[in-house]
């Protein structure tokens, strides 16, 4: 995908996600989270199904395979109810907003998650500035 | 167990060093691979002259802070709103804090707004934000 076509309300996903316990132990400890009273009670850790999300978007934008400068300029989530391991979750993004700001994009993209009924399970934003 | 829930008061935060590996190991997990993290050759061509950590490793740190001072409700309600103001690079050990700012009722839930933030060790603010926890 090229930065010119990306346009303000433009769809992204649906992404499967399935995190195994595996994967979910593997990002707990890449945060370092080792404090004893603290665990997940096991569960996903919520940032982990954002994070994955905007992995898949930095890859479908090409950020990555274009090497393109890229800042994680704010954050947004919201978490209705846990995520088990091994639970399917969808997540569906859409670009909220894009603008060109002096030779900049600004790109906000609004992610819902949902369980296998459909119901909520988190909402997410992030907004990233590409220098193409 | 009792929570913070006087205005005012301070979390429970703490202190992590965030190393090259650390990073890595995250790039990995979350599947982040944006060469601003992790080659070094491409960072240095950047504005930021070196790799920078992902800003949601910051925000990794304030979501186990959360979840450290409200075990009970902080994954079925809260909410964070974050701004990544200065990139944390390797080998810094950054500060994690939070404090209680304003009590209110949304929905008929007793709710605890919490201005959080990552402090570098320069004491630039890495990430500033707020998390809204519900209480009960």
């Amino acid at each position: 995908m090229n930065l010119d076509d990306l346009k303000s309300g433009q769809l992204f996903g649906p992404y499967a996600i399935e995190f195994t316990r595996s994967d979910a132990d593997d990002y707990i400890s890449a945060t370092g989270d080792d404090l004893t009273p603290h665990n997940f009670g096991g569960n996903v850790h919520p940032l982990h199904l954002d994070a994955f999300v905007l992995s898949r978007l930095i890859a479908d934008i090409g950020i990555v395979e274009n090497r393109i400068e890229t800042v994680h300029a704010g954050q947004q989530m919201t978490v209705h109810r846990e995520v088990a391991h091994s639970e399917n979750i969808v997540a569906n993004a859409t670009l909220k907003s894009c603008s060109n700001r002096r030779g900049s994009i600004w790109a906000i993209f609004e992610t819902e998650f949902v369980d296998h009924s459909g119901a909520a399970v988190a909402d997410s934003s992030s907004t990233i500035i590409m220098m193409p | 167990m009792s929570v913070p829930s006087t205005l005012g008061q301070s979390l429970r935060g703490f202190r992590r060093t965030v190393t090259q590996d650390r990073v890595t190991a995250y790039a990995h997990a979350s599947g982040d691979h944006n060469p601003i993290h992790l080659d070094e050759d491409f960072a240095a061509s950047t504005r930021f002259g070196r790799r920078i950590a992902h800003g949601m490793l910051s925000l990794a740190f304030v979501w186990e802070m959360m979840s450290l001072n409200y075990p009970t409700t902080w994954h079925r309600g809260g909410t964070v709103k974050t701004r990544f103001t200065s990139p944390v690079v390797p080998n810094e050990e950054v500060a994690v804090s939070g404090i209680v700012k304003r009590l209110r009722t949304i929905g008929g839930k007793q709710m605890v707004e919490c201005e959080v933030a990552v402090t570098r060790p320069n004491g630039e603010k890495a990430l500033t934000g707020s998390a809204t926890v519900p209480l009960a």
